[in-house]
C-alpha cells in the first residue's frame, strides 16, 4: 500500500500548506472585518465575534449583516398580526434558542458563552427500532398563519379531491392528511442526496401537530426513516408543495438505499404546488410557497434563512458549527409544513364558497379545476362570480368558458346569451362572432343572424377562413330563402 | 516496397451446440444461418457457463457479438427477469448493436427487449427502458452520470444484472480506460447491493495483453479466449515506403499521392479498396486525387466515397450500407470507420500512414478480406519519423506482437474522484474494499476526502455529505487536465484542441502552429481559460520554444543497473517552464531571433522513469557534443517510446537535465533523461518504460543506427541546430550512438563510427 499512502499523504501536505496559506489570508481579512463593523459604529455582536466563518471579504461582510439583522428581528415576533391569542402557542423555536444561553449557574454570576456552541437543538431523542434520530415536536392550537386558521383544513371536503384528480381522496377524512417537506444536502438530486431534515405535519385530536425527524449524523438516517414510516402508515394521503417532483422521490429513494419498508409509496398524493400553478396562472408570477404565504394567507417570514443557503449550512454543522444554523432551518422547515395545511384549507375555502374569492382571476382558474373534475355546478358559479365581480378581461373568459360549457351541454341557448354578452363586453371578440355564426348556423338554422356574425368576425379578422364561413353561408341563406319562396 | 508477408488461408473450425444451451436460441442460430458455431464461440459460451469471467481477442469480423448475445439470450430463457448491461465506448456502436440483439432476442421467442439507453434517447423511453428494458445498451459517459447516481430508479434491473457486456475492450486504456475501470468498481459495488454479481464478458480487438488489460478494467480476474475459429482467406501485407523527392530533407513521395495512385490501380481491376488517412482533411484530399483519377466515368467517380466524423449520420449510414451490398469501389475513410461498424469486407485495405498502433494496423488491415478469398492490404510510410523507422524496421510491425494496453485504475486523482462518486451513491463501510484497492488502501483513501469535507464518517459509514452532483464534475474522456481549444481569428471558429502539457510548448504567443498542413500564427493563449487564438501565416521560418522544465524527485520506488548507468523509477514533480522562443528559418535552419515568454510555470505531480549517466560515460565526450547527443537519443527515444508504449505520443514527455550541479566539477557530471506521464498522478506509463527500457534504448539505437542522415534529422536524433563547422565538427550523431552502444552494451562496427 506504500505507493497509494506516500501519494495520499502527499496531497494532505498539499492541503495542509494551501489551508495554512488560506487561514493567514482569512485570520487578516477577519481583522478587516473588525475594522469595518467598528468604523460603522457598531461593535460587533458577541454571536458573530468568534463564529468560525470562511469565505472571501465581501462575503463575511454579507454574512455578518445578515445574522446580525436575523437576531435583531428575532426580537420581534415573526408571526401574522390578526390573531394574537395564538400567539403563544405559535412560537417558533427560533425564539428560544436565538438568545444567548447561560449556562453554569443562574444569575448575574453566570457566564454568558456564544450561543453558537451553547444554542440546543429543541427536542429530544427519539428511540426506534432502527436506533435514535432527533425529534421535534410542535403543537398548535387554533394557529392563524397570517390571517388564515390552520385548522379549517379539517373542513375540506370534495375540492382536495378535485385538486388532485384523484378522486381517492375524496372519500378519505382530513384528519387522514400528512403534510410533508424536507430539508437536503443538495439540490441536483441523484441518491446521494439526503434529506436530513423531514418535517411531518398532522392533526391529532383536532390540534395542528409537526413532527421534525432530524439526522444530526447521517447515520441517523435509518431511523429518521423508520420514524416517518411509522408517521405514514397512520396517513391516509399526502400533501407536498413540489413533492411530486422532488420530495417524495428523494424519499422513496433513501427508502430503497436504507432497506427501510416504505409504507408511504402508493398513498394518494396533494401536490399544492401543481394546483397553486393552475389555480392562480392568471393572477400571481411567482406561485412560491412564500410568495403564496404572503399574498394568500397574509403572513411575511422574517429572517427566514434562503433555501439556497441550507445545504451548506448542515455540511457546516456536521464539521462542528453549532446547531445556530440547524434551529433557523428547523424553523424554516416547520413554516413550509404549517403553511401547506392553512393553504390547502384557504384553497378548499375559495373553492367551495365562490363569492369569498377576492379576485375574479383566481374563480376562473377554481372553474376550470371544477370542470376539470365534472364539478359543473360548482365550475358555473366560479364564472357567475367572475362575470360579476371580475374586470372586462375577467368577465370576457368567464363568459366564453360558460358559453363553452353550455355547449358541451348542448345548452345552445344558454350558450348564445353567454356569447352575446361577451360582446357586450367587447363588441371586437372575433372569437364570441365566430361561436355564435357557428350556433345560429347549425342549431338555429337562423341564418340572418349567423351571416351577421360571421360577416363582422370576417371583417375584424379578415381571415380567408372567415371569409369562405361568409360565403357558405350566404349559400345556406339564399337557398333557405328560396325553399320558402 | 520495403517488407511484404504472406498469411496463409486458414479453414473455419467449429464446433457443436453446448448441451445445455436452451433450444429455442439453437433454433434462432440455425435460422440466422450458424448451423456451426465457431470454436471461439463455444469456448466463450462454456467458460460463462461455468460462471467465469471472460475476455475475447480475436481479429475483426469473426462472430463476437454472438459470443456475449448467445448467454444473454440463453439467459433470459432461463429466467425472464435476468438483466444485461452492454457497454461500448461510443453511441453510433450502441445504435449498431441494438437491432442486432433485437434480431435474435425475437428468433429466439422471447419477448425482451433490448433498448439503447443514453443521452439521445427520450424521456418515455428511458422510464420504459427501467421497468422492461432486458438489454439496456449504453456508453460509460451515461452509466457514470445518468444510471449509477440514480440505481434508485433501476433497482429491480440492478438487481437482476446477470451480465456485463464490455466490447471495444482495447479503447478503454490510459486516462479513459482508468476511469472506465472506476466506474465499473462502482457498477459492482451498486449490483452486489442489489444483491447480484454479474458475468462480465469483454471483447477486445488484437492487442498484447488482452486478459491483463480486461481484468484491470473490469477488476474481476479473467479467462482469455483468443484462437479464432473463423475461416480467413489467404492475406498479403506490404509495406511501401514511397521513393525520395528530396534527398537534402529526407523527404518522400506524398502518401496521400501514393495512396490515390495504388487505389486507382485497385478500382481498375475492380478490387473492392479501402483507403484509411489519419486526418479528416486527409481523408478529402485522398478522395480528390483518387476521384480525379477517373474523371472521364461519372459512374466510377460515384462509386468513390468518403467517411469521416463530419459527415451527417444518415449520410455515414448510407454509405456503410452501400458498402455493405457492395455498391462501392472505393472508400476513404478515417478511424470512423474502424470501429466495430459491420461494413462487409473488402479486398484491399491501404492504410496512407501508419495509424499509430500496430493493434490499430491489424485492426484496419482486417477489414479486408472476404471469407477464404485471398486479400491485400498495404501500409503506405509518410515521411514522418515513426513511419519511417517502420520502414526500415520492418520486423516490428510484421513480427513484434501488438502493443499493450495500459490502465492505472488507482490513478490517485482519477481513483478519488471516483470514490467521491461511488459515496454518494452508496455509503461505504469501514471493512468496505474498493475493485482491487486493500481495505486499508480504502480506508485511508476515504479519510482523506473525509479530511477534504466531502465525506462525513458516522456511525462506522463514510457518507457522501458535499453539496454538488459528484459525477458531474467528472469528465471520464478529458485528461485530467482540460485541452486548450484552438480558435482561428480568421473563421472565428475552434479549429484544433492541443493536450494542457503540449500547449504552452505549442501555442505560446507569436508560436508558429502547423494544423493538417498549413501553418498559423499564435496571437495571444490564455491558460487558464484553456484558449489560444491563431491567425493564418506564411513564414519563412518555425518556432521552437525553449524549455526549462525543472524536474524534483518525490520518491524513488525501483532503480537498476543498464550498462554502467542507473535507471530509477518513481514520483517526481514536474514544472513545466516556458521562458522563450526560437525561430528557426526553414530548409536551412538558420536561427532568426528570440522572443520572450511570460507564462506562469505549470506544476504536475507524475511518475517518472529517468536513467542517470554515469560519469565515466560523460566525461570521454566533449562535453557540448554530449550534451546534445542527449537532446538527440531524448528526441529519439520520443519517437520510438509511445510505440513501444502504446500511447499518444503526448502522452509521455522528456526532459534532458545536463546542468553541472552547483558545487560540481565536470568530472561528477551526470546528466539525466526523464520520461514522465504528462498526465497529473500518472497511467502507468512510466513502470511501463522502466520494464522494458532495454528494448526501448535498443530501438533508438536501431532508428539511429539506420537513419541515413549524415548528422541528425527530425526522423531520428533532430535536426542538429546549424553552427557550420564547428558544429559538425562535434560529431553530435556518432557521439549519439557511441553513448548508445555503451548503454546497451553493443559493440559498434567500425564502419558504423566515421572516423
Amino acid at each position: 500500500m506504500s505507493k497509494l499512502h506516500n501519494r495520499l499523504s502527499r496531497r494532505k501536505q498539499k492541503r495542509d500548506r494551501t489551508l495554512e496559506v488560506q487561514g493567514e489570508t482569512s485570520r487578516r481579512e477577519d481583522g478587516a472585518v473588525e475594522n469595518f463593523l467598528q468604523s460603522d459604529g457598531e461593535p460587533p455582536d458577541a454571536e458573530c465575534e468568534d463564529e468560525p466563518i470562511a469565505g472571501t471579504k465581501s462575503e463575511i461582510i454579507a454574512q455578518l449583516q445578515k445574522r446580525m439583522k436575523k437576531i435583531e428581528s428575532s426580537k420581534v415576533h415573526a408571526l401574522g398580526t390578526r390573531n394574537r391569542r395564538s400567539q403563544q402557542a405559535s412560537e417558533l423555536p427560533t425564539d428560544d434558542v436565538d438568545r444567548p444561553v447561560s449556562i453554569g449557574g443562574s444569575g448575574e454570576d453566570s457566564v454568558v458563552v456564544e450561543p453558537d456552541s451553547a444554542v440546543i437543538l429543541p427536542g429530544e431523542v427519539l428511540h426506534t427500532a432502527m436506533g435514535e434520530v432527533w425529534l421535534s415536536r410542535q403543537t398548535y392550537p387554533g394557529y392563524y398563519m397570517g390571517n388564515e386558521p390552520v385548522n379549517r383544513y379539517l373542513e375540506t371536503g370534495r375540492a382536495l379531491a378535485a385538486f388532485a384528480k384523484d378522486t381517492r381522496i375524496a372519500e378519505l377524512p382530513p384528519e387522514g392528511a400528512l403534510f410533508i417537506d424536507t430539508e437536503t444536502t443538495g439540490l441536483s438530486g441523484g441518491v446521494g442526496t439526503l434529506p436530513f431534515l423531514i418535517g411531518a405535519g398532522y392533526f391529532e385530536d383536532g390540534v395542528f401537530v409537526v413532527e421534525q425527524y432530524f439526522c444530526r449524523e447521517p447515520s441517523e438516517e435509518p431511523a429518521q426513516l423508520e420514524a416517518l414510516a411509522n408517521r405514514m402508515e397512520q396517513a391516509a394521503y399526502l400533501v407536498t408543495f413540489n413533492g411530486k417532483s422532488f420530495d417524495m422521490p428523494l424519499i422513496n429513494t433513501r427508502f430503497i438505499v436504507n432497506k427501510v419498508k416504505n409504507p408511504g409509496y402508493n398513498l394518494p398524493h396533494l401536490d399544492l404546488l401543481h394546483v397553486s400553478r393552475r389555480i392562480f396562472k392568471r393572477r400571481l408570477s411567482d406561485r412560491s410557497l412564500q410568495n403564496l404565504e404572503k399574498v394568500i394567507l397574509g403572513f411575511t417570514r422574517e429572517g427566514d434563512i434562503p433555501g439556497s443557503e441550507i445545504p451548506a449550512a448542515y455540511r457546516e454543522y456536521l464539521f462542528g458549527a453549532g446547531a445556530q444554523r440547524i434551529c433557523d432551518i428547523l424553523a424554516h422547515n416547520l413554516l413550509d409544513i404549517v403553511a401547506l395545511a392553512a393553504l390547502g384549507g384557504v384553497l378548499d375555502k375559495i373553492y367551495s364558497d365562490p363569492l369569498a374569492v377576492a379576485h375574479a382571476a383566481d374563480n376562473l382558474g377554481l372553474a376550470r379545476e371544477a370542470f376539470g373534475a365534472g364539478e359543473k355546478e360548482i365550475g358555473n358559479r366560479h364564472l357567475d362570480a367572475a362575470d360579476a365581480l371580475g374586470d372586462s378581461d375577467d368577465k370576457r373568459i368567464a363568459l366564453h368558458m360558460k358559453g363553452k360549457e353550455a355547449m358541451r351541454r348542448k345548452a345552445f341557448d344558454e350558450a348564445i346569451d353567454a356569447y352575446r354578452r361577451v360582446l357586450d363586453v367587447d363588441a371586437g371578440d372575433v372569437d364570441a362572432h365566430l361561436q355564435l355564426a357557428k350556433l345560429y348556423e347549425h342549431r338555429k338554422k337562423d341564418y340572418e343572424s349567423a351571416l351577421r356574425h360571421a360577416e363582422q368576425a370576417a371583417e375584424l379578422e379578415g381571415a380567408d377562413g372567415a371569409a369562405y364561413r361568409v360565403a357558405r353561408i350566404q349559400k345556406k341563406k339564399d337557398k333557405h330563402a328560396k325553399r320558402k319562396w | 516496397m520495403s517488407a511484404r508477408a504472406v498469411y496463409a488461408s486458414k479453414p473455419a473450425r467449429t464446433a457443436v451446440f453446448p448441451e445445455w444451451l436452451d433450444h429455442r436460441v439453437v433454433a434462432a442460430l440455425t435460422q440466422m444461418g450458424v448451423s456451426t458455431p465457431y470454436t471461439h464461440q463455444v469456448h466463450t459460451w462454456e467458460r460463462l457457463h461455468e460462471r467465469q469471467h471472460v475476455v475475447i481477442a480475436t481479429p475483426t469480423a469473426s462472430g463476437k457479438t454472438l459470443c456475449y448475445n448467445v448467454p444473454v439470450a440463453h439467459a433470459i430463457h432461463e429466467n425472464p427477469c435476468a438483466r444485461a448491461l452492454y457497454l461500448f465506448p461510443t453511441k453510433a456502436l450502441a445504435r449498431d448493436q441494438e437491432s442486432t440483439v433485437r434480431r435474435l432476442l425475437s428468433l429466439a421467442r422471447l419477448d425482451a427487449k433490448a433498448v439503447v439507453y443514453d443521452g439521445d434517447t427520450p424521456a418515455d423511453i428511458r422510464r420504459k427502458a427501467k421497468k422492461e428494458g432486458s438489454v439496456i445498451i449504453t456508453n460509460p459517459d451515461m452509466l457514470h452520470t445518468g444510471i449509477l447516481p440514480h440505481h434508485a430508479g433501476w433497482a429491480q434491473f440492478f438487481g437482476n444484472l446477470k451480465y456485463v457486456v464490455v466490447d471495444e475492450l482495447h479503447q478503454y486504456r490510459g486516462v479513459f480506460g482508468s476511469h472506465v475501470a472506476n466506474v465499473l468498481r462502482r457498477l459492482q459495488r451498486v449490483a452486489a447491493f442489489y444483491g447480484s454479481r454479474p458475468l462480465f464478458v469483454g471483447c477486445s480487438a488484437t492487442i498484447g495483453n488482452p486478459e491483463e488489460l480486461a481484468s484491470r478494467v473490469l477488476g474481476r480476474p479473467v479467462v482469455g479466449v483468443g484462437e479464432s475459429g473463423a475461416p480467413t482467406g489467404k492475406k498479403t501485407f506490404l509495406l511501401y515506403n514511397p521513393e525520395v523527392v528530396d534527398p537534402v530533407m529526407g523527404t518522400r513521395a506524398s502518401a496521400f499521392r501514393t495512396a490515390a495512385k495504388l487505389a486507382a490501380d485497385l478500382v481498375r481491376e475492380d478490387i473492392s479498396t479501402l483507403v484509411f488517412c489519419q486526418t479528416r482533411r486527409g481523408v478529402e484530399i485522398v478522395l480528390r486525387y483518387l476521384q480525379d483519377k477517373f474523371r472521364q466515368d461519372v459512374d466510377i467517380v460515384r462509386r468513390i466515397r468518403g467517411y469521416r466524423g463530419g459527415y451527417l449520420p444518415t449520410l455515414r449510414r448510407e454509405i456503410e450500407s452501400d458498402l455493405r451490398d457492395g455498391k462501392l469501389k472505393a472508400v476513404v475513410a478515417t478511424n470512423a470507420l474502424e470501429l466495430g461498424i459491420d461494413v462487409g469486407e473488402l479486398d484491399a485495405v491501404l492504410l496512407a500512414g501508419y495509424p499509430g498502433t500496430i493493434a490499430a494496423t491489424h485492426q484496419r488491415s482486417g477489414r479486408a478480406g472476404r471469407r477464404l478469398h485471398p486479400s491485400l492490404s498495404v501500409l503506405i510510410a509518410r515521411s514522418t519519423p515513426m513511419d519511417q523507422f517502420l520502414a526500415q524496421h520492418p520486423s516490428y510491425l510484421l513480427e513484434a506482437s501488438p502493443e499493450q494496453a495500459l490502465v492505472q485504475p488507482d490513478n490517485v486523482e482519477i481513483m478519488l474522484a471516483h470514490l467521491r462518486c461511488a459515496a454518494f451513491e452508496l455509503p461505504f463501510g469501514t471493512a468496505e474494499a474498493f475493485g482491487n484497492l486493500l481495505v486499508a488502501e480504502a480506508q485511508e483513501a476515504l479519510t482523506c476526502l473525509a479530511q477534504e469535507g466531502a465525506l462525513k464518517l458516522s456511525g462506522e459509514r463514510f457518507h457522501y455529505v458535499a453539496d454538488a452532483y459528484p459525477a458531474a464534475e467528472v469528465n471520464l474522456r478529458t485528461a485530467l487536465a482540460p485541452n486548450v481549444v484552438v480558435y482561428n481569428l480568421e473563421t472565428n471558429e475552434p479549429m484544433a484542441e492541443v493536450a494542457a502539457h503540449s500547449a504552452r510548448f505549442e501555442l505560446h504567443e507569436n508560436a508558429i502552429y502547423q494544423h493538417e498542413g498549413e501553418t498559423f500564427e499564435v496571437t495571444r493563449f490564455d491558460p487558464e481559460q484553456c484558449k489560444a487564438f491563431v491567425r493564418p501565416v506564411e513564414p519563412v521560418y518555425y518556432t521552437t520554444a525553449v524549455d526549462q522544465t525543472r524536474i524534483e524527485m518525490l520518491q524513488r520506488r525501483q532503480e537498476k543497473s543498464i550498462g554502467a548507468s542507473l535507471l530509477q523509477q518513481g514520483d517526481v514533480e514536474v514544472v513545466e517552464n516556458v521562458v522563450g522562443y526560437k525561430k528557426i528559418k526553414f530548409q536551412t535552419h538558420e536561427n532568426l531571433g528570440y522572443g520572450d515568454i511570460s507564462l506562469p510555470p505549470r506544476v504536475i505531480e507524475t511518475e517518472s522513469v529517468w536513467l542517470v549517466f554515469d560519469g565515466r560515460i560523460t566525461e570521454s565526450f566533449n562535453p557540448e557534443a554530449a550534451a546534445l547527443a542527449l537532446d538527440g537519443i531524448a528526441n529519439a527515444m520520443a519517437q520510438v517510446a509511445a510505440l513501444r508504449l502504446m500511447c499518444d505520443p503526448r502522452d509521455i514527455a522528456f526532459s534532458v537535465q545536463t546542468a553541472v550541479p552547483e558545487g560540481g566539477t565536470q568530472t561528477h557530471w551526470q546528466p539525466v533523461i526523464y520520461m514522465y506521464d504528462t498526465h497529473e498522478g500518472g497511467v502507468g506509463l512510466s513502470e511501463r518504460a522502466y520494464d522494458e527500457y532495454e528494448l526501448l534504448l535498443t530501438d533508438v539505437m536501431a532508428l539511429v543506427s539506420g537513419c541515413p542522415c549524415d548528422d541528425g534529422c527530425p526522423v531520428c536524433i533532430g535536426p542538429v541546430a546549424p553552427g557550420g563547422t564547428a558544429k559538425a565538427a562535434l560529431a553530435v550523431k556518432d557521439t549519439a550512438k557511441t553513448i548508445l552502444a555503451l548503454l546497451t552494451g553493443q559493440t559498434l562496427l567500425r564502419s558504423e563510427v566515421r572516423s
